[in-house]
């Protein structure tokens, strides 16, 4: 293997009518990209069976990099970059989760590049799909079989169970925050609640279509006495993916909780909702014991693999953890 | 003690300047001295099996592919052996394939792209054979054999014993007694340059520009692989970013030189970053410790069985040096100690700074602690009470200056031990689900030069105007080693360092430097080369100088440019009134006399955080002490002994290969799956160095400072882990997984 990029035909648009029409045009031949930190590494390590032929780049259109709340909502626009979602004084204050997330992804340089949406579109980290030069062509290119199944899956995946047999997690850290702040994926062509964006399927990790490109994100602004966290769990302090991460958003009233949103990542296909938590939650004033029991219901229906019993255990720690930041 | 004027100061590296303004050039890079510029791209063809036969090979593909220039195979390599010093020689491309991933063709093109595609179009047809990968197994007559005279890689195919006493008496006498076995994985080296060379022939010359600690290892190889003098084959190595030991005479550099006679072109082959991590690294093991103690904390009697799985050819560093200092760094009157350097069906172990000692004191650390926790002794009295000291008549020989307390009392107080030793077990802090804890470990590190017969060679020739050139067989892999020898150098004539050129790096002047940068000794090899050059260049100077003085040549001395009586140094002339023409000494290294010990006492202590709940462990602090002898350039040795630790830590608590052994699989080749530490997960690191005098080392130093504080990092944190859980992990690296089913909860 080498580090010679596979050819491919780039393509710098200056509008979203002309990155839609390309798409159009191009329809599976072709990629978006945005920071590129995870397209790129498609062409660099050749773990897919094809490439698309051409990548656009989104990045020189403009007004797409934005953060504000109007109406009741808040707006980040699609091209945002990770940094700047971090350092965001209103998202820190009012999003706390989000914040957070965007923080602890990667390093300072790919958060400077990588974007929100690039950040919810990455595709899995399963370590059998990203052999390099398409070593293990599995159920997600297509293939029969998942080798992580039976192989190891120490590190990269699910604990509660396959969707279509594949056992490769969502390694997204922006992804769970989003989920628990009831965001909303804005593309050129819909409004798709967050939960509904992700998908498990052949090549794909969302439900864009081919002509589909995310605009925007939208957050409704949390009812007062709402609280929200982040927590990610990796090996590495930094530069590293989650093994296991957690966000939180609870809203109470009078010590009381009146809303729970919990989700847990890189533990399931998807962004796993701890919606037993959450029920559990409710009514309930939060204390040490109260959060033990609801991280107990959050892994309730935990099915582990032969090498990841542990992360049963840390997805455990971190929603209590996450319950017990947002009192 | 004497006063020096340039030894001992913390000079900035010559070449840093150049490397950090972007003007030092690397092995490939464009302006590397007379690199052609223009060259084809070797490629290698890995193996997909991890043992097997090539049966059939069929290139004609690849060499009809448009841009291919050559294609060389096992039937292209001359019928001889090279790496003669490793335990398994070997020819470049071998028919029997060992390992994932080993050489088994190559090509030559004119881009990287057009090599790449040749070597799918290599039709190769294998007969697959069983494999065996871990190094016990690999011992028993029923193992798949990779070698037809067994597995087992050191002399006689038998393993190294060592023994004294009779251990079962030793145990029956003992008052407690510790069993345990540990396993540890395998680390790559990861060093920030690839491994890199470009081979290009004149007629019946070659050269090799290549990044190496081994020229001269280079340089045999290939005047053997190709029947050449030594003096038709040229070997330039100039900088080198980190090596962590790997960088041997290696099989990809005679390949690209089998290209390149092939090709009728230089060839330049540089592997990539997933290759380099598939394919150098230190060796994992298996051991079996048991040992006894009188209630009193005498260490009694020790059984130390150990499996490394060295990989499909092993290293010279294996076999008969195995146990290296082990049966001597703690006195037991029972002694058996069992080494198996074992072949098996994974990649080629190469070694790796400190070679076997983080593994080994992985083992023997958590059981000396454990023995100390049973006797009800403080860790640091009871290694006090059982090791030796200045002085000390050992099996091996006389143990020189080895300052043990000084190393334990003085590291104790930087990281603060007093407040925060609570006991074995026990952490001096407990908030929520977060433990923190000390631990330490000790080890005895080898200290002495090589003789002429392994260390490099100096000429030192001192110019008309008394200014110096050095040249020398030195490597230097990014240590500061030309710095150190340009201030021994210096100090040798009393001149300021800017008086000095060393020129090194290229075996065009004949040098010869057998080991090279190995073992972490070369600054102290070259110090004692200088050394003996400059005394040879002196005396020359004297019997000129002292007809000019009137007094006899040993009356004569040599500073500051001058020649003067040492009795009187008013009686002085000029160094340029006295030479006419440069003078010229040769010098080589210098081993102790026989029987002279020069070890180095190393004592870590770790402070960590552990997370009951998560497993995740933090490193907070850290403290390498250790009695290295004069610090030739002080600053240089406080970067190896923290950059040592550091290396250590990875090894530690994330650094694993992760292969897939029934899909043939390495599953994390690259730097995210693969957890090397980065410089936001490594703890405020602290010094202690302790200068006691060698007598038998160049000013009193040792070598061995690189490489000691790798030996024994991940022991002192895997102690400290106990002491903060209550619970001892014995499989390493020590990942969150390991903790939570330590603690019943994976």
């Amino acid at each position: 293997m080498s580090h010679v990029l596979k050819p491919f035909k780039y393509l710098r648009v200056k509008t979203l009518s002309e990155a839609v029409s390309a798409l159009s045009k191009y329809g599976r031949k072709a990629i978006v990209m945005a920071g590129g930190t995870d397209v790129l590494q498609r062409y660099k390590l050749k773990y897919t069976p094809e490439f698309p032929e051409v990548i656009i780049d989104l990045k020189g259109i403009p007004d797409l990099s934005y953060i504000k709340e109007e109406g009741g909502v808040l707006k980040i626009g699609s091209l945002t970059t990770l940094s700047d979602i971090a350092e965001s004084s209103l998202i820190r204050s009012k999003y706390t989760a989000l914040a957070e997330a965007a923080d602890k992804v990667a390093s300072p340089q790919i958060r400077n590049m990588g974007t929100i949406a690039g950040n919810i579109c990455q595709d899995i980290r399963c370590w059998y799909y990203r052999a390099p030069n398409n070593y293990f062509n599995c159920l997600r290119k297509g293939g029969a079989m998942c080798y992580a199944m039976a192989g190891n899956n120490r590190y990269y995946h699910s604990i509660f169970g396959a969707v279509g047999g594949c056992v490769a997690t969502n390694p997204s850290d922006t992804a769970p925050a989003l989920v628990a702040l009831d965001a909303k994926v804005v593309t050129n062509k819909r409004t798709i609640p967050i939960e509904e964006f992700f998908t498990v399927d052949v090549m794909k990790t969302t439900i864009l279509d081919p002509d589909e490109i995310i605009t925007e994100i939208q957050i409704p602004t949390p009812p007062p006495g709402t609280k929200s966290k982040f927590i990610k769990h990796s090996i590495r302090k930094s530069i590293d993916f989650a093994l296991v991460n957690c966000a939180s958003a609870i809203t109470s009233e009078g010590g009381v909780v009146k809303e729970a949103r919990i989700c847990l990542n890189a533990v399931y296909n998807l962004p796993y909702r701890a919606t037993k938590a959450e029920e559990y939650l409710k009514g309930k004033s939060i204390d040490e014991s109260i959060a033990e029991e609801a991280s107990r219901k959050a892994v309730e229906d935990a099915v582990p693999l032969s090498m990841n019993r542990w992360k049963v255990e840390v997805a455990k720690a971190l929603v209590k953890r996450a319950i017990l930041a947002c009192k | 003690m004497a006063e020096f004027k340039v030894v001992g100061k913390s000079y900035p590296r010559i070449e840093s300047r150049d490397k950090v303004t972007g003007k030092a050039k690397y092995a490939g890079d464009k302006g590397y001295p007379e690199l052609p510029e223009k060259f084809l791209y070797g490629k290698i063809l890995g193996s997909p099996y991890h043992h097997a036969i090539i049966k059939s090979i069929d290139t004609s593909k690849a060499e009809s592919l448009p841009g291919v220039k050559a294609v060389v195979t096992y039937k292209d390599c001359p019928p001889v052996k090279i790496m003669e010093h490793e335990q398994r020689p070997t020819s470049p491309l071998e028919k029997h394939i060992r390992y994932l991933g080993e050489p088994v063709a190559a090509v030559a093109a004119e881009t990287p792209e057009i090599a790449e595609e040749a070597l799918s179009l290599i039709d190769v047809e294998y007969e697959v054979l069983p494999a065996v990968f871990d190094p016990e197994e690999a011992t028993k007559p029923e193992a798949p054999k990779l070698w037809p005279d067994g597995n087992i890689a050191d002399p006689g195919g038998r393993p190294i014993v060592i023994e004294w006493g009779d251990i079962e008496r030793g145990f029956a006498s003992s008052d407690v007694i510790v069993e345990e076995s540990f396993v540890h994985a395998a680390q790559p080296h990861a060093p920030l340059q690839l491994s890199i060379c470009t081979a290009a022939w004149n007629g019946d010359q070659l050269t090799m520009w290549v990044s190496t600690q081994t020229p001269s290892r280079v340089w045999l190889d290939l005047s053997k692989l190709f029947s050449l003098p030594m003096s038709k084959v040229r070997v330039i190595n100039k900088m080198t970013a980190g090596s962590q030991g790997y960088r041997y005479s290696e099989r990809y550099m005679a390949i690209a030189a089998l290209l390149s006679k092939k090709a009728h072109a230089p060839v330049k082959i540089e592997l990539t970053r997933e290759e380099e991590i598939m394919l150098k690294s230190r060796y994992s093991l298996k051991q079996y410790i048991k040992a006894g103690a009188k209630n009193d904390g005498t260490l009694m009697s020790i059984h130390w069985r150990a499996f490394f799985d060295v990989g499909g050819y092993g290293h010279s560093l294996g076999g008969t040096i195995f146990w290296l200092d082990f049966p001597i760094e703690y006195i037991f009157p029972n002694a058996r100690f069992e080494g198996y350097d074992v072949n098996v069906n994974l990649v080629t172990k190469r070694p790796f700074r400190s070679v076997p000692y983080p593994g080994l004191t992985f083992g023997i650390e958590q059981v000396i602690d454990e023995l100390a926790e049973k006797v009800g002794m403080d860790p640091i009295e009871f290694r006090l009470k059982n090791t030796p000291r200045t002085g000390s008549e050992l099996p091996t020989g006389k143990l020189s200056a080895y300052d043990i307390e000084e190393v334990f009392s003085r590291g104790a107080e930087m990281i603060g031990w007093r407040e925060k030793w609570k006991g074995f077990g026990k952490p001096y802090y407990a908030k929520g689900s977060k433990r923190r804890a000390v631990g330490l470990a000790y080890t005895m590190y080898l200290g002495e030069p090589y003789g002429p017969e392994y260390g490099p060679d100096a000429l030192l020739t001192v110019c008309p105007d008394g200014s110096i050139d050095l040249q020398i067989s030195v490597s230097d892999i990014g240590t500061g080693t030309i710095t150190a020898i340009a201030q021994v150098a210096a100090e040798e004539f009393g001149v300021s360092i800017e008086d000095v050129r060393v020129s090194w790096g290229d075996t065009s002047n004949g040098l010869f430097d057998l080991e090279g940068a190995n073992a972490s000794r070369e600054a102290i090899n070259g110090a004692w080369a200088v050394i003996e050059a400059a005394k040879d260049a002196k005396d020359k100077i004297a019997k000129i100088a002292a007809p000019l003085l009137g007094v006899k040549p040993e009356e004569v001395e040599i500073s500051n440019k001058k020649v003067f009586v040492k009795t009187a140094p008013e009686k002085s002339i000029p160094l340029n009134k006295v030479l006419k023409h440069s003078i010229t000494g040769s010098g080589h290294a210098k081993a102790p006399p026989r029987g002279i010990l020069i070890k180095n006492p190393v004592v870590q202590f770790a402070d960590v955080e552990v997370d009951l709940e998560t497993g995740e462990v933090t490193l907070l602090n850290h403290v390498v002490a250790s009695d290295i002898g004069k610090a030739l350039n002080p600053a240089f040795v406080e970067c190896q002994l923290i950059g040592g630790a550091t290396t250590s830590m990875g090894y530690a608590i994330s650094e694993e290969p992760i292969i897939d052994k029934e899909n043939r699989a390495f599953l994390n080749a690259n730097y995210l799956d693969y957890k090397v530490l980065t410089s936001l997960d490594i703890p405020k690191t602290d010094v202690v160095i302790i200068e006691s005098h060698e007598p038998y080392g160049p000013y009193g130093a040792k070598a061995g400072v690189g490489e000691q504080a790798t030996a024994n990092a991940a022991a002192a944190i895997a102690n400290a882990i106990y002491n903060a859980i209550g619970v001892r992990i014995k499989e390493g690296p020590i990942t969150p997984d390991r903790i939570l089913k330590a603690l019943g909860r994976g």
